[in-house]
């Protein structure tokens, strides 16, 4: 029933009210941060996690700001590039954008270290000391010692030969990592590989480094350190690690395929639409609609969920490529039959909207936060864009001009109708190839496939991680318990293994809290063994006499050991000393209302990937550890996510078809054949080419049955006329524009989208034409009225 | 220890001394040292006795050591300890190594461990002729002395200052003394006698 004016204009007022509204809320909540980049929120919620998610962070938040440079040459060179690595570290630092910088030793590492192990000496061993001390080798300790004290070449001897005389501190301190596996000389930290010598320069970014202009002035600083490596006579390479690079990389990739990708789309779109309509009315209605639609489905959003993820903004934002199909069909219609009202097309784009809602919506009942943020944005977006076109397009459809012509797209449209044979020739060929590619369909959800980073600066990183033994932040052991007392034990009982597993040649080193501050439980035994086994043993005299002093000397040794009050060296002791900070990422501390405390053990890189089964075991074998593998964990979640969107595709597929069936009966096979098998054949045409399968092909499949459905939906309603298929021809022609030029990206899942959403919608088009386009073959190609 | 070992191989630099000729501005110029000091030659080989006296200030008590000592241009430094604990050490520029009764109980690379790198730099750089290398590690100030030579080296370096004191080298001929104070109190006596030089 048509509706008077009046009442056309005060449901419009309504709408803009709403719009308003929305718009409102939108601002109130944009003010804070609303969006989520961590794929960890992408998570089913799980008890575990809000822990696993805490120590990721942490380790993020310490990864995130550092950057580690190396300056590289000849390992003759070795006091010319500590120079230069100096100078650089300088030249950083009057940049003015670092924080910290670090390229001459801690002059006092050791004595600092010393001085704040020295009151516990009595109760620190180290593995080897309490071996050799436990299997009666008590004599080769002796012997050591003795060589020490008359040796010119031995280690340091840093607590008082009386308190210590089998210099166990000075075992301890040798055994300690000063720097992230790296090694430490007068002049600061270095790592020598055969005949390389590189310098170590770690700095920390004082702002965010994900902002840009960070990142400009961090990549400025280090391209005038890279100059200076490439003038030196020295220094042959400067290999650079931190986020900062590839987040840099990332944004100056995402930037540049912006303005040529995005900004090449957006003129195509823009110059087909003109072509077609021929008017600026005409251009700005669909852009109102997607607005509004957009509007609408961020504002939802976020009255739903706290915050929405990026994954959610950018593949909900690919909704506009169905909701400005109702704008098309409107326009199409409009520009034939004249007249402004939307009862004619209303059947179409509203059953467009239900069956996209159902496609799209199902998603909200899967476990998986995101799916369920990509269902509300797009159904919230569809129904925005949707109520756009019919409340408002009669409002404004008054002014848009007539035209009562083909466009050069509607007779085109004729011209390929009359061309079917070839068409179903061709069609029939791509469906002959696509099933025989079809059976060989694989999937790959490895975090691997989806790294955008450039070669060159992946190869850096591994370099860097080879040297240093350096923990990535990717995987660690994570040790929960009631007190830091029980935390520390489950550590050394972790250990064990990770010890087996380094000496093994399995795994290259971790870091852990207890090898710097051991459980009290521990200290207490090792005084113990320190009692029995160096003083009862009578160890001090035999070294006393062997170097020729007087055996007295090791009564008072003794009478030092008992008369010393036992005090228990705690973690929290080392945060002011120079591995505190590096510890303290390694450290969590009970959340208010809690007991629990937690530590992470970092590991250094893996033989192969058996370790990481043998970890998960280790793990499972003692209380309260657990094996942290994030970038297993975020494949199998992509894995998850893939398997939930293919199965809940079927079901919108099976939803869309019962609505379909009710409207048109056996006929429904009609308008659900062409995104069905254009989504078959894509896939197969994708494994013919070797190209496995991920998360986001099948997220682009979703799309093709949106865009698919719209286009059999409004063909069949307007009974195959030209003016529908003009309209969803031209959405099929600006959804290829907008997403399927994502192929030529760079960023792989930009890449995995546009390489189905290409051929998909495609395919879409064509089978839904050579179905449904014998009304437009015999149609005749007005010229003019 | 390390500064002990420092000593040694200055010590020894001294007997056989190839100076540069560069003024290093602070202390005593290189000049006055190379007249200090007198034309002895360039010396590809040397070797003798050592007697070593450590007063370990802790104990209040006195370590004696003794041995003998060669260096080779080309093989480096052989520190072999007699008494008590007999000992062998043999440092190149790359490597130190430590042998008790034949067996190899410690091999080093100058690398692995903070000061051995600069020590062994040091001494080679030393006997080589390199006087840059010795004024960036110390300052060096000449003190009076009845007759021959006697000077006092101060660490310039933070790591090594953490250590040490002073080193004093006294000598005629050759190097007869040296004598070395660490920061803990220790001082340790080096008495070189019966030296034979190539």
């Amino acid at each position: 029933m048509p509706l008077s004016l009046p009442s056309r204009r005060s449901l419009a007022l309504v709408w803009a009210l709403a719009l308003a509204l929305l718009t409102a809320a939108l601002m109130l909540r944009l003010s804070g941060s609303v969006f989520d980049s961590s794929i960890l929120a992408l998570l089913p919620e799980d008890q575990q996690a809000p822990l696993v998610a805490r120590a990721s962070d942490r380790m993020d938040e310490f990864v995130a700001n550092r950057v580690l440079l190396l300056v590289g040459g000849s390992r003759a060179d070795r006091p010319e590039l500590s120079g230069l690595a100096e100078d650089i570290a300088r030249q950083l630092s009057e940049t003015g954008v670092f924080s910290r910088i670090q390229a001459r030793a801690e002059a006092d590492w050791w004595l600092s270290m010393g001085r704040l192990y020295q009151p516990y000496h009595y109760q620190l061993l180290t593995d080897d000391v309490r071996q050799r001390l436990a299997g009666g080798q008590g004599n080769a300790l002796v012997a050591e010692a003795a060589r020490g004290l008359v040796s010119p070449a031995s280690g340091p001897h840093p607590a008082p030969l009386l308190d210590d005389p089998l210099n166990l501190l000075g075992h301890w301190l040798r055994s300690l990592d000063p720097g992230g596996g790296f090694q430490l000389d007068q002049q600061g930290l270095f790592v020598t590989d055969s005949d390389r010598h590189y310098r170590v320069i770690t700095a920390v970014i004082k702002q965010d480094p994900f902002d840009q202009a960070t990142q400009k002035r961090v990549l400025a600083a280090v391209a005038e350190a890279d100059a200076r490596v490439s003038d030196s006579a020295v220094a042959s390479e400067l290999l650079r690690s931190g986020l900062v690079f590839h987040a840099a990389a990332g944004a100056s990739q995402a930037r540049a395929e912006l303005s040529t990708i995005g900004v090449g789309s957006l003129i195509a779109i823009l110059l087909l639409l003109w072509w077609q309509f021929r008017s600026v009315s005409y251009l700005l209605l669909p852009v109102l609609s997607i607005g509004c639609g957009l509007l609408v489905a961020l504002s939802v959003s976020l009255v739903v969920f706290e915050r929405v993820h990026l994954v959610t903004l950018a593949f909900g934002a690919s909704l506009v490529g169905v909701s400005v199909d109702y704008a098309f069909h409107y326009l199409c219609h409009v520009r034939y039959q004249g007249g402004a009202g939307v009862r004619r097309i209303l059947p179409g784009i509203t059953l467009g909207l239900l069956s996209s809602c159902l496609a799209y919506g199902a998603q909200a009942l899967t476990p998986f936060p995101g799916l369920q943020q990509i269902a509300l944005f797009s159904a919230a977006g569809l129904i925005g864009a949707w109520l756009t076109v019919v409340l408002w397009f009669p409002v404004f459809g008054r002014w848009l001009p007539a035209r009562r012509t083909e466009g050069w797209l509607g007779r085109g449209l004729v011209s390929v109708a009359r061309l079917k044979k070839p068409l179903v020739v061709v069609l029939a060929g791509l469906l002959a190839l696509a099933l025989y590619g079809l059976p060989g369909v694989v999937f790959d959800d490895s975090l691997g496939a989806l790294q955008s980073s450039p070669e060159s600066l992946l190869r850096q990183e591994q370099r860097i991680q080879s040297l240093s033994e350096n923990p990535g932040s990717a995987r660690f052991l994570l040790i929960r318990g009631n007190s830091a007392q029980q935390v520390l034990e489950r550590e050394e009982r972790a250990r064990l293994g990770l010890d087996q597993l380094v000496r093994q040649g399995r795994l290259d080193a971790y870091r852990a809290v207890s090898g710097f501050a051991p459980s009290i439980d521990r200290q207490q035994k090792d005084r113990q063994r320190v009692a029995e086994q160096v003083y009862q043993a009578g160890l001090p005299e035999r070294l006393f006499q062997s170097v020729g002093m007087s055996g007295e000397l090791a009564g008072r040794s003794e009478a030092r050991f008992r008369a010393a009050e036992p005090r228990w060296l705690r973690p929290s002791e080392l945060a002011d000393a120079p591995v505190g900070e590096l510890l303290s990422a390694q450290w969590l501390e009970p959340l208010p209302g809690s007991e629990e405390v937690a530590s992470l053990i970092t590991l250094g890189g893996a033989a192969d990937r058996q370790v990481y089964l043998q970890l998960a075991e280790l793990a499972d074998g003692i209380d309260g550890v657990r094996f942290v593998d994030r970038v297993e964990r975020t494949s199998d979640l992509l894995a998850g996510y893939r398997a939930t969107v293919s199965q809940w595709t079927a079901l919108a597929y099976a939803l869309v078809l019962l609505v379909l069936f009710f409207r048109y009966g056996r006929g429904c096979w009609r308008v659900i054949l062409p995104p069905a098998l254009a989504t078959l054949m894509t896939l197969g045409l994708l494994s013919v080419m070797g190209l496995p399968l991920n998360l986001f092909n099948l997220l682009a499949a979703l799309l093709i049955l949106g865009i698919g459905l719209d286009i059999g939906i409004f063909v069949r309603e307007s009974g195959g006329q030209l003016h529908a298929w003009e309209a969803v021809t031209l959405s099929a022609l600006t959804s290829l524009l907008a997403f399927g030029l994502l192929a030529l990206s760079e960023t792989p899942v930009l890449h995995h989208f546009g390489m189905t959403v290409l051929p998909g919608i495609g395919l879409a088009w064509l089978i839904a034409f050579v179905l449904g386009s014998g009304a437009l073959a015999g149609s005749r190609v007005s010229k003019g009225s | 220890m390390r500064a002990f070992f420092l000593i040694v191989a200055l010590g020894i630099a001294g007997v056989a001394p190839a100076w540069g000729a560069e003024s290093t501005g602070q202390g005593t110029s290189a000049d006055s040292l190379e007249a200090l000091l007198g034309d002895q030659g360039q010396v590809d080989h040397l070797e003798g006795r050592f007697e070593q006296s450590k007063y370990i200030a802790d104990l209040e008590t006195t370590l004696d050591s003794s041995g003998r000592f060669r260096f080779d241009a080309k093989q480096g430094l052989q520190w072999q300890i007699l008494e008590p604990v007999p000992t062998q050490l043999r440092i190149t520029p790359t490597e130190i190594i430590e042998e008790q009764d034949g067996e190899e109980v410690m091999r080093m690379d100058v690398d692995e461990q903070p000061m051995t790198r600069a020590i062994s730099e040091v001494f080679f750089a030393i006997f080589g002729g390199d006087w840059d290398k010795l004024t960036e590690r110390f300052r060096v100030e000449s003190l009076t002395a009845d007759s021959g030579w006697h000077f006092r080296l101060d660490p310039r370096g933070e790591l090594l200052k953490s250590y040490l004191d002073t080193i004093e080298l006294q000598g005629t001929d050759y190097l007869e003394t040296l004598i070395l104070s660490e920061s803990n109190g220790d001082r340790t006596r080096i008495q070189l006698s019966n030296v034979v030089t190539r």
